[in-house]
Order: structure tokens, then C-alpha cells, then sequence
């Protein structure tokens, strides 16, 4: 098993490889786009001599261009297909498919069977084309290219007579397998084949249906919105049924817009929509008129007496309000659980000068709605929600002191606000007090991440395993069906656009903002069809969904037990660790699917009759430490060794290993009731600084001689003892104004082997009060790329790891340039303007190989 | 293609084309009158792809490609409108109407590769009304509620349950005074909304052409008279304030009946409708269209002036308020009364430049726009005459 996942994981490694590579080549020559293509009734001959033809595996985490390499790619014939999910889940494998000359290619998927007869038929896979879009306007840094994005169900493709590859040149192939809701755990096989002319190739497929249900609705929230109106820019049709076509086939991908598909006013239609959809969404929103109404004298909200600002109907939002708490108490379904607002035009990005009308908004609603609550005589457990009801906000610049005072509030920063360690533990603090916290993307390239078609494809994926493990609770998209050019205005409104498969950039800036979905009307389907992107965002909160499961049934487990639950979630963070690190994507293409299939077999123990779960996991340089407890009785194994308990649960017994040496293979198998889960531990940390070496410590050197120093302390300091360097950072003036304002004192060291590091971690003690630092990494040529910001606590010793390397950049070259690590601040100067200095107390330094 | 050859079908559609050529309006039969020059397709309807170069953005509706013999005119295919509207609403949230239907059509792509359309004599277009009243459409250049760089031919009615070819004759003398007839951004076509309670609109359009003539034309100076006396006089004003349809706004148009004439031998006459409230006239008034008056020429403001005579031919007393603009939106206005089936009077129709300059804001005296706020209008179809409006010297 494990040999044929190396070998996959090589398939998918040598094509994020390629793709990862093609960052560092410049030089592309710009295509021309083709002329408008109609869809019915044209295509191109085949060519009469197809070739040579390959057909390679990719992953699911990659986008594999046009024009790329493959023939390092593994054979599909031999390495097949594979699919893994859960029962509901849709899950996604990729061929790439290339021939000497042109051809005509058709891809059939079989029924597929388990060994115990259990059929999942062809009917459950749908097979797409990949249609690719040449992407120029660089804002991602990667080089202009044909890159894949707009998927076409074969049967649409086929009709449309575009079913032929060009001359060698790739054909991506997506496959969706969705799995039963009624199929059994195990595994299944059966057989693609893929014809080009007289060709056909054999690709056997196995599918794991893991023991599990997906949830009906996804744990995470969205708000992914149907821009009405632009539809017919695509679709040549805006009306609410067109939209309703939209908003079920959101769904089929983990999304929901804000809006149910009924008019703005029609109550009782989204009472109907309500009722409807209810059990698969995970939110829903309040449609609203907006309003201009006048602030009076004397208001509360900071407004202007006499000054205009943007408001709400209350008279309509009232209605919708009764119409959902009439229909809660007549079903017995809290409606007002899964209900949110996201009045956009009065508060969308807010800022301080719109305080006031969003103030003015808030305190409405809440009036409102204990109004809607009283008259209604609801329940308390459904006013409660009522009263909860909560406010999207997203905020370009992250979380402001204005919203301290509402609890009612969604904040929704920029995902480039949880890029550092400071801004991530300030909301995972805000988290701890209460306040729901989410993210949003928009215009964004990579480290943070992005939905760019000229972009990592994984990036869109695995922001969903951050967002779990900073707990925040959803995800915010502005168009998904952006087919004007909204770049490009003229007398009487946006660009057009014929050829919206071939055209990528639509804002005048990026390839892929503004737009997830491609009409289906010109192939002749009422249903939209989905790009790359959206498979990842659907992918993400699937995994998401794992990740949330494999939680709730840890915690529940762990209460029946009655064991300590603090170390649960630590332990899923050490196994996101081949996920991200500083909400950076570890770019872990290959190993992606392993990591989700180590928690999905840590679901599948905790339901099975071992009822096991993982109560801590962590590795550090000491060793790996694991703590798990199970029900009693249960044989649970730890790389083929049983294991001896520790300690009792109500039930359970208890398992603790700490300091255990690192296994040479990188993991610990975990095995229970016949379920085996990988835990990946990687390579032990190996010192790469020693302070316990008074030589080494001559490593450690100040920027400048300005009063800072560094030398060896064998004190014991904030409770630790042993040796640590005393780092004594001195503030500085300079000669203008700007050099003292700009001037950072910083300690810095060699490193090495970067672009093989999967961490750097240290302690480092802060003899003062809080204190922010950045860490910086310097290269040979002397380039500087900033990689974190933490605050130190005032007078304690804070563990720091360095996982996000890859945020200074996505070439192998300059990561493997890079031969120092600085940690720096601010200059160290008062308000008064005068320097002082701070001491900083630095553990030995690890360095973690990948 | 699905035209027949033959003297039988040519002589009828020689007569169609006559019958066209004078209505201006309307056929019973799905094809189209033979073009007397070089005709140009603009726009066929023939596939979803091309209407993608149109922007349809504004109207609620969905669109379909028809080959259907009775609605195609000309190639294989026709487009299909089925158009809900956007509502306007009450604070009740009744549907008090719907709002207009613009539809855009962009020169210089794949489609319509054609932008300089100096040369163009005449635009037809063939509009199946499927639905049980008449419908208003208006036609023009770029944006129809542009107050410069815009030019609208006019309106017409397609009558329904029947196929209307509609023709649009070209005077480039005086689009050109308007618009650079060389460098059409887009075409306007708006589209009456509809009634409260009324069933979506259904409407097939094909064959949108240009005929084309010689191409020379002279485009009009802006002068500091306004006396009718020229066809493009017509064309410089525009509707004031809101209104609940594009199509119920004033309408301008040359008169050459001399009880409603002053001076010259030409007057314009308003018309003006009823809005789709049914509580009143659309629009409060009309104006001149951006920069319409070049005052520049007057050196003695003391004793110029900026005048009018306006014929009231209501049944009621109306009050008229002028007020000039200038590009800083100061103004100065002047007010009076017209009897009805009466001319205006000396007092309160004209405005000495000295005050204007005193009133505005820059250098020089710059006329923005000249407004007139009309009350007492009540009646659909109600007309006034306006005579000039000039800068005199006195």
C-alpha cells in the first residue's frame, strides 16, 4: 500500500514540481485568443495520424498547463486512478491526456465494485474536460501560460464536437466520483478507459469509501454571491429561476450565497426556499432594501444631526423576521440557528466613517428583533437565537477596536491579516473571548491564498485547514459569476466579453478574480459549469468538514471518558502541521491527501468499537509524545507494538507516550480494530545552534555595534535553567529623522538548507514589557524577506516555530539562498526620544528537515 | 436564407418597402423590404455568442435563439426576449410598474466589426411583438440618458401580434452635430417596461442593418440661437428631472404649422405623456442638452439676452421657471405664466447676461444648460410650442 502511495505521491510531486518550477522560467511569448467559437456544430477534424499518446496521472492539488512537460508524470495505465471519501462526498482525480497529432478523445468510467459485491455505478462519476484560458497579466508571478480552469462535462463537450486534443499539446481530464450515501466502507475497482480514435486505454480505478457520513450541510459557513444581474452577461438570463440554477449548483459545492433564489420582498417565497433548504446549508441570509435615512440630533451613534447615510427597510426586515418565527414554531425547527445578515451596502469593508450608520444599523436590528421575539411569544431557546443573530463584516484591514463592543458581529478580515503569528493568536484571543471571527479573499497571490487561475490550485484547498485550526467559522466570496469585463467601463455600463471560456482576466489587473462558474448556456446546459478553483474550495471544506468531525467525536468521546480535552485540538494542529504553518501553505501537493486520510481513519476509530481518540500529539526536539485513550479492552498498536495503558477513563484506558524516537520512516502507524492512521512526525529536529556551546553562540551576531550585544548566560532565567544567549538589543539615533524611525536592531544567524526545512523552531525569552519582533531571512545577495511577526509577552519565555518558510518564496533557488535568520524590532526609542535597550534570552535552535 | 426569388414576391416586397419607407413603422410580413443600397447586417440575432456583445444587463430576462419561421427575418435564427422587468415598488412592496428595458449593442467585434458609421442613411431592424398591447421603443447612439456625446432617432410603436419592421432614417448633418458619427460607441434600443400585473413581454428581434449612402455630411455649429430653423435644433434638448419611463419622457419635434409659430417659419413642439403612475405627467420639465447655446460671441452683456417664446396649447394656465446653468451648477432663473392656447409674454422670459454673470461662478459666461420647470401640465398628450430660445441683443 504504502509503496503504491510513494509512487503516486512521486506522480503528484513531479507535477507540482513542474508547476513549481515553471515559476522560476520568464520569457513566454504572448498567444492571441481565439476568435469566439460557437459552441453547436463546429470543431475541428481530427487529425488522421494521432501518434504517440500519453496518458499521465496528476494529482487533485495541481493544475497541470497546456504546454507543460508530463512525461515525467507516472502512466495512469499502470498507475490507475484512485479515489478516497467519505459516504456524500464528491471526490476528485485528474488525467492528463496527450497525443502526437490531434484526435478525438471520449472517457468512460465503469461501475465500480468492492470485494463484497457492492457496486458504486458509473452513473456516481462525472467526467470533465479541462478547457484552458491563457493567462498574461502576471499578477500572481507566474509566467503567462495556458492554464487550466473551466471543467465541461464530457456529454456537453461531446455534443459541442471540441472533443479533440491538439496537437501535442495536454487535455486534462477531471473525474468527480461522488460516493453513495449508501455505500459500504472498503474498497472498490473497476476500470476508465480513455479513447483517442481507434485507441483505447485501460485505466483500472480503485476507490476507498471510508466508514463515515459527510454531514448534510458543511460545518463551515459561506457567503459566495450570485451577482443577479450579471448573470445575462453569461447566461443571457438573470431571472430568479436562472439564479435558482446557480444557487443549487453552489450547493453540489459545499457554497452558499447569500441570497435564496427568491425576489427581494417575496416573503413568502423564501419561507419556502427557507424550508427547502435548510437542512443542507450552514447559513443562510437575510434579503434587505436599502434605505437613505437622516441622522437625528442628538443620536447615540455618532452621526451628523441632519447628515444622510445608508440604512436598511426595517418595515421589510421586520417581515422577514415574523415570516421565520412563525414558521419555526409551526415546524419545530429553530430557523433563527443557521440565520445571519450581511447588509453589505451599509457596512461592507467598513471604516470609521461609516461608524455611525453601521452603529445605527446594529441597534436597529437588535431592536427588532426583541420586538419579532416578543410579539411572536417565541420560545427561549429560538429568541436566544434570534437574539444571536449575527452581522457579516468583512474589514480590508482586520479586526478594529469599534467592533469590541458587539458580540453580534462576523468579523471577516483579509486572509492576509492572519499571515503572522502576531495577528493569528490576537483573533485566536479574540476567538477565546467570544467573538466570531472568519476570513475572506479577494485579490490575492501567494503566500496568501488566492482563487487566480494563474495560481497554486492547493492554496484554495487548504486555507480551509487554517481556517479550522484558528476556529474561524467561515469564508466570504464576492461574484462567482463575474462574465463582464468589470475592468474596462464604458458609456453604458461594464465590458463585454464573447468568449468567456478563453478569457481570464476580467478586472483589467488579475486572471481569475471575480468568478468561479462558466455559463452553461453555450453548451446547452441550464446549469452553470465549475472551474478548478471551485473544486478546491469545494475539496477544502470537505476537508474541513473531516477535521471538524474528527473534533466533535474527539471531545464527545473524551467527556464520556471523562479525560482532559485541552490536548485535542493541539494534537490536530501537529497533524495540520503538512498543512500550513502561519497561515502559509506548506504546498504539500503529495501529501495533502495522506494527511486528510490519517484523519479520516481517526473518525472511523472513534466510531468503531475501539472508540478511540487522540487526546494530545505533538513532536519536538525532545521526541514524539502521544496521548490517546480507548474503550476497554481494545488492542490498540503503535508501529506493530501493542501498547500497555497508563491510566483509566470512565470506561477507557489511557495511553501516554512522551520523548518516543522519531521513526525512521517519518511516521507512527496507529492501529485499532483492523483501522490503521498514519501519524506523520517527520524527522527529528536537529540542533542547529547550540547555546549550550559558548562557541557557537560566537554565531549569533548584532547588526551593528550601536550598543547591542550578544554573549553567552548560564543564569537561569524565567524559570528555565540551563544556557541560553543574552541578547541585548539596543535602541539607536541617527543622523535624520527617517534613519532613526526606519533603524532596527536585530541578532542574527547562519542558516542553511532552507528550502529543506520544515521548521526552525527556538525559545526566546523577553525581559520586559511585550515586545513585538519580526523575523527576517537574508540571503547571500543580501536580499531580506520578511516571515513573521510575533509579540513576545512581557518577562516569559515564548516557544517560536518557523514553519511558513516557503512565505519567502516560492523559488527553490531563493529559498536555498538564503543563509541567515534575524530576529529584529522596532528601534528601541521612547516617546520622550530617548534609546534604551531590551534583553532577549535565546534558547538553542532547532532546525527540522523535511 | 430563406428569401425566394421571383417578380411575383419582388413586387411584393418592393410595395412592402414603399409602405415601410413612408409609415416608417410596421409590416405584417416576417421579411423585411429590400434595401435600396449597400445594406450592412449589424446585428443578425443568430446565436447566443453574439448577443454575449450585447449588454443586457439592465433589464430582468432571459433570451433565447429561435429558428422559428414566423419570427425570423433574415439568416436561420431570431432572438427571443422574454422579459420580466425590474420592478418599482411601493413602501408596501406592490409593483407599482416596471422600469424601462435598455438594450446595447457594441460596435467594433467579431459581430459588428463596423465603428464609423458616417456613412449610414438609414438603420431597420425587425421586432415581433408577441404580446397583447402596443410597446413603445426608442432607438439611438451611446447612452439615451446622456446629455451630450448621444443621439436618439425616435420613438415608435410595434403593435402587437405581429412583426414590425421599423426603419430609422439617418440625417448625418445632424447626428454628426450630436455624436462622432465616425466612432459610435453603442447602439440603444429602450424598451417601454411593463404594467403592474402584467405577464413577462415577449418580443423576437432579427435583423438589425444599416443602409448606406454616400457618407458626407455637415455637422452643425453650436450658436447662441435656438429658432427651429435648422433640423438639428430639435434634437438639443432632453427631459428633466427623473421620469418613470424613458419612453414617457417629452418629445421634441420640428413644427412647421405657423399658428404655432412666432418668428421664422418653424417652431418645436412638446409633447408630453402621462407617467406610469397615472398620477400625473412624466418628467417636470425639459431642457437644453449639454452646451447647446454658445453665448460666446456677446461682448455686451448689458444689452444682451437669453430669451424665449413658448406657446401653451393646453387647457390650462401653466408656470414656467427658466434658469440658466453654468458648469459650476450656479444659476439664475426667471419665472411666468402662459394662458392657456396662448404665447408667453414679455415678463419673465428672458434673462439679461449682465445678471447671468453675476450669478455665475467661472470666467466668461458659460452656459451649462437651460431648464425649464413646467407646472400645470396635467393631460396626456399635452403640447407646447417653443418658438426659440436665443441669446438677442437688444
Amino acid at each position: 500500500m504504502r509503496k503504491s502511495k510513494m509512487k503516486r505521491g512521486l506522480a503528484c510531486l513531479l507535477a507540482g514540481m513542474t508547476v513549481f518550477l515553471s515559476v522560476s522560467c520568464s520569457g513566454e511569448t504572448p498567444k492571441s485568443v481565439d476568435p469566439p467559437k460557437e459552441a453547436v456544430g463546429e470543431g475541428e477534424a481530427a487529425g488522421e495520424a494521432v501518434g504517440e499518446v500519453q496518458l499521465k496521472c496528476a494529482c487533485n492539488t495541481v493544475k497541470v498547463t497546456r504546454t507543460e512537460d508530463i512525461s515525467a508524470l507516472l502512466d495512469a495505465k499502470t498507475e490507475g486512478l484512485f479515489f478516497e471519501g467519505a459516504r456524500g462526498e464528491t471526490e476528485g482525480a485528474q488525467l492528463i491526456l496527450r497525443t502526437e497529432g490531434t484526435a478525438r478523445f471520449d472517457v468512460e468510467m465503469g461501475d465500480l465494485t468492492s470485494g463484497t459485491g457492492e457496486t458504486i455505478p458509473s452513473s456516481a462519476a462525472t467526467v470533465y474536460a479541462q478547457r484552458y484560458a491563457y493567462t498574461s497579466k502576471g499578477f500572481t508571478g507566474f509566467p503567462a501560460d495556458d492554464y487550466p480552469d473551466a471543467l465541461v462535462p464530457m456529454e456537453y463537450y461531446k455534443k459541442a464536437e471540441e472533443n479533440h486534443t491538439e496537437a501535442d499539446k495536454n487535455q486534462g481530464i477531471w473525474i468527480d466520483l461522488k460516493i453513495p450515501g449508501e455505500a459500504g466502507a472498503g474498497t472498490y475497482t473497476g476500470i476508465c478507459t480513455v479513447r483517442t480514435e481507434d485507441n483505447a486505454i485501460e485505466v483500472p480505478v480503485s476507490a476507498e469509501v471510508y466508514d463515515f457520513n459527510m454531514p448534510s450541510a458543511p460545518y463551515m459557513r459561506s457567503t459566495y454571491l450570485i451577482w443577479q444581474d450579471w448573470l445575462m452577461d453569461g447566461e443571457l438570463d438573470n431571472t430568479i429561476e436562472k439564479y435558482g440554477d446557480y444557487y443549487d449548483t453552489l450547493l453540489d459545492y459545499n457554497l452558499t450565497a447569500y441570497y435564496f433564489p427568491a425576489e427581494t420582498g417575496d416573503v413568502d417565497g423564501f419561507i419556502a426556499c427557507l424550508r427547502q433548504y435548510y437542512p443542507r446549508v450552514a447559513s443562510y441570509g437575510i434579503p434587505y432594501r436599502d434605505q437613505t435615512a437622516v441622522f437625528e440630533d442628538g443620536n447615540p451613534y455618532g452621526g451628523t444631526a441632519g447628515e444622510s447615510y445608508k440604512s436598511i427597510d426595517y418595515v421589510l426586515l421586520e417581515e422577514y423576521l415574523t415570516a421565520i418565527a412563525r414558521a419555526s414554531k409551526e415546524d419545530g425547527t429553530n430557523y433563527f440557528e443557521k440565520m445571519y445578515y450581511y447588509f453589505d451596502r451599509v457596512y461592507d469593508e467598513v471604516s470609521e466613517d461609516r461608524y455611525p450608520q453601521m452603529r445605527a444599523c446594529i441597534a436597529a436590528t437588535n431592536a427588532l428583533e426583541e420586538k419579532v421575539a416578543g410579539q411572536q411569544e417565541l420560545p427561549e431557546e429560538m429568541a436566544a437565537s434570534l437574539a444571536e443573530a449575527k452581522h457579516l463584516m468583512s474589514v480590508v484591514h482586520g479586526w478594529q477596536e469599534e467592533f469590541a463592543q458587539y458580540k453580534e458581529l462576523m468579523v471577516s478580515p483579509l486572509y492576509d491579516n492572519l499571515g503572522s503569528t502576531k495577528n493569528i493568536e490576537m483573533y485566536e484571543e479574540l476567538v477565546e473571548q467570544e467573538y466570531t471571527i472568519e476570513s475572506y479573499g479577494t485579490i490575492q497571490s501567494f503566500p496568501y491564498p488566492t482563487r487566480m487561475i494563474d495560481e497554486y490550485l492547493i492554496t484554495g484547498r487548504d486555507v480551509f485547514w487554517s481556517k479550522f485550526d484558528y476556529r474561524l467559522t467561515g469564508d466570504l466570496f464576492w461574484n462567482v459569476n463575474g462574465y463582464c469585463n468589470w475592468g474596462a467601463g464604458n458609456v453604458v455600463g461594464y465590458g463585454r466579453i464573447s468568449d468567456l471560456y478563453g478569457t481570464s482576466c476580467r478586472d483589467g489587473v488579475t486572471d481569475g478574480d471575480g468568478y468561479l462558474f462558466y455559463p452553461g448556456r453555450p453548451y446547452g446546459s441550464e446549469k452553470p459549469f465549475p472551474s478548478l478553483r471551485l473544486m478546491a474550495v469545494r475539496d477544502g471544506i470537505d476537508d474541513h468538514s473531516y477535521l471538524s468531525l474528527l473534533e466533535e467525536k474527539s471531545l464527545a468521546l473524551a467527556e464520556q471518558y471523562q479525560v482532559p480535552t485541552e490536548g485535542i485540538r493541539q494534537a490536530i494542529r501537529t497533524i495540520n502541521e503538512q498543512i500550513y504553518a502561519t497561515g502559509t501553505s506548506k504546498l504539500n501537493f503529495t501529501g495533502l491527501s495522506d494527511v486528510r486520510r490519517t484523519v479520516a481513519r481517526l473518525i472511523e476509530m472513534a466510531d468503531s468499537e475501539a472508540g478511540l481518540v487522540l487526546l494530545d500529539f505533538d513532536t519536538t526536539e525532545e521526541g514524539v509524545s502521544c496521548s490517546l485513550a480507548a474503550k476497554g479492552g481494545t488492542q490498540v498498536q503503535l508501529n506493530q507494538e501493542v501498547l500497555t495503558a497508563q491510566g483509566e477513563g470512565q470506561g477507557s484506558e489511557i495511553y501516554t507516550m512522551t520523548g518516543m524516537a522519531y521513526a525512521e520512516s517519518g511516521v507512527l502507524d496507529l492501529e485499532a480494530c483492523g483501522i490503521t492512521a498514519e501519524l506523520t512526525v517527520g524527522k527529528r529536529p536537529e540542533v542547529l545552534l547550540d547555546v549550550e556551546d559558548s562557541t557557537q553562540i560566537e554565531r549569533l551576531r548584532v547588526n551593528t555595534e550601536l550598543g547591542s550585544s550578544v554573549a553567552a548566560t548560564w543564569e537561569a532565567i524565567g524559570g528555565r535553567s540551563g544556557s541560553s544567549a543574552r541578547i541585548e538589543l539596543s535602541g539607536a539615533k541617527l543622523d535624520t529623522d527617517t534613519q532613526t524611525q526606519t533603524y532596527s536592531p536585530y541578532v542574527f544567524f547562519d542558516v542553511a538548507d532552507i528550502d529543506q526545512t520544515e521548521k526552525i523552531s527556538f525559545l526566546l525569552y523577553n525581559s520586559g514589557e511585550a515586545l513585538e519582533i519580526n523575523i527576517t531571512a537574508g540571503t547571500e545577495d543580501g536580499m531580506t524577506y520578511p516571515v513573521d511577526t510575533i509579540v513576545l509577552p512581557a518577562n516569559s519565555w515564548k516557544e517560536i516555530e518557523v514553519g511558513n518558510l516557503n512565505r519567502i518564496s516560492r523559488s527553490e533557488s531563493t529559498l536555498a539562498a538564503v543563509n541567515e535568520l534575524r530576529i529584529s524590532t522596532g528601534n528601541l526609542i521612547d516617546e520622550a526620544g530617548n534609546t534604551y535597550k531590551r534583553t532577549l534570552y535565546l534558547g538553542s535552535v532547532y532546525q527540522k528537515l523535511e | 436564407m430563406r428569401r425566394k426569388n421571383g417578380k411575383k414576391t419582388a413586387f411584393f416586397l418592393a410595395l412592402a418597402m414603399g409602405a415601410a419607407m413612408l409609415s416608417g413603422c410596421e409590416s405584417n410580413t416576417a421579411k423585411p423590404p429590400e434595401a435600396s443600397g449597400e445594406k450592412v447586417v449589424l446585428c443578425g440575432f443568430e446565436s447566443l455568442n453574439e448577443m454575449l456583445n450585447t449588454n443586457l444587463q439592465y433589464m430582468r430576462a432571459r433570451v433565447e435563439i429561435t429558428d422559428d419561421e414566423q419570427y425570423v427575418t433574415d439568416g436561420e435564427f431570431a432572438a427571443r426576449f422574454v422579459i420580466e422587468g425590474n420592478a418599482v415598488e411601493d413602501e408596501e412592496g406592490n409593483i407599482l410598474y416596471y422600469k424601462d428595458n435598455p438594450i446595447y449593442l457594441f460596435p467594433g467585434n467579431n459581430y459588428m466589426p463596423k465603428t464609423d458609421f458616417s456613412d449610414v442613411k438609414k438603420y431597420s431592424i425587425d421586432i415581433f411583438n408577441a404580446n397583447e398591447r402596443p410597446l413603445e421603443i426608442v432607438f439611438g447612439y451611446n447612452h439615451p440618458d446622456a446629455a451630450q456625446d448621444s443621439f436618439q432617432f425616435g420613438k415608435r410603436t410595434l403593435e402587437p401580434g405581429k412583426m414590425n419592421h421599423l426603419e430609422f432614417e439617418v440625417n448625418n448633418d445632424v447626428a454628426a452635430s450630436f455624436v462622432d458619427v465616425t466612432a459610435i460607441k453603442n447602439f440603444f434600443f429602450v424598451l417601454e417596461g411593463g404594467l403592474a400585473g402584467e405577464k413577462p413581454l415577449e418580443l423576437i428581434f432579427d435583423n438589425f442593418c444599416a443602409e448606406l449612402g454616400e457618407g458626407s455630411y455637415t455637422a452643425s455649429e453650436m450658436t447662441g440661437e435656438i429658432d427651429f430653423s435648422r433640423e438639428a435644433d430639435v434634437y438639443k434638448f432632453s427631459e428633466m428631472g427623473g421620469a418613470t419611463s424613458k419612453l414617457r419622457c417629452p418629445q421634441y419635434s420640428l413644427n412647421t404649422d405657423l399658428n404655432y409659430v412666432s418668428t421664422g417659419r418653424s417652431s418645436m413642439k412638446i409633447e408630453f405623456y402621462e407617467n406610469k403612475l397615472g398620477d400625473g405627467i412624466d418628467s417636470i420639465g425639459f431642457r437644453t442638452r449639454d452646451y447647446m447655446l454658445d453665448g460666446s460671441g456677446i461682448s455686451d452683456y448689458e444689452n444682451a439676452y437669453l430669451e424665449y417664446e413658448l406657446y401653451n396649447d393646453t387647457d390650462q394656465v401653466i408656470t414656467v421657471q427658466m434658469s440658466a446653468y453654468d458648469p459650476l451648477n450656479a444659476s439664475f432663473g426667471v419665472s411666468t405664466s402662459i394662458a392657456p392656447h396662448s404665447w408667453s409674454g414679455k415678463e419673465g422670459t428672458s434673462i439679461c447676461l449682465k445678471t447671468l454673470k453675476e450669478y455665475f461662478l467661472g470666467e466668461g459666461l458659460d452656459i451649462w444648460t437651460v431648464t425649464f420647470i413646467v407646472s400645470g401640465i396635467q393631460e396626456d398628450g399635452d403640447c407646447l410650442y417653443l418658438d426659440h430660445l436665443s441669446i438677442v441683443e437688444r
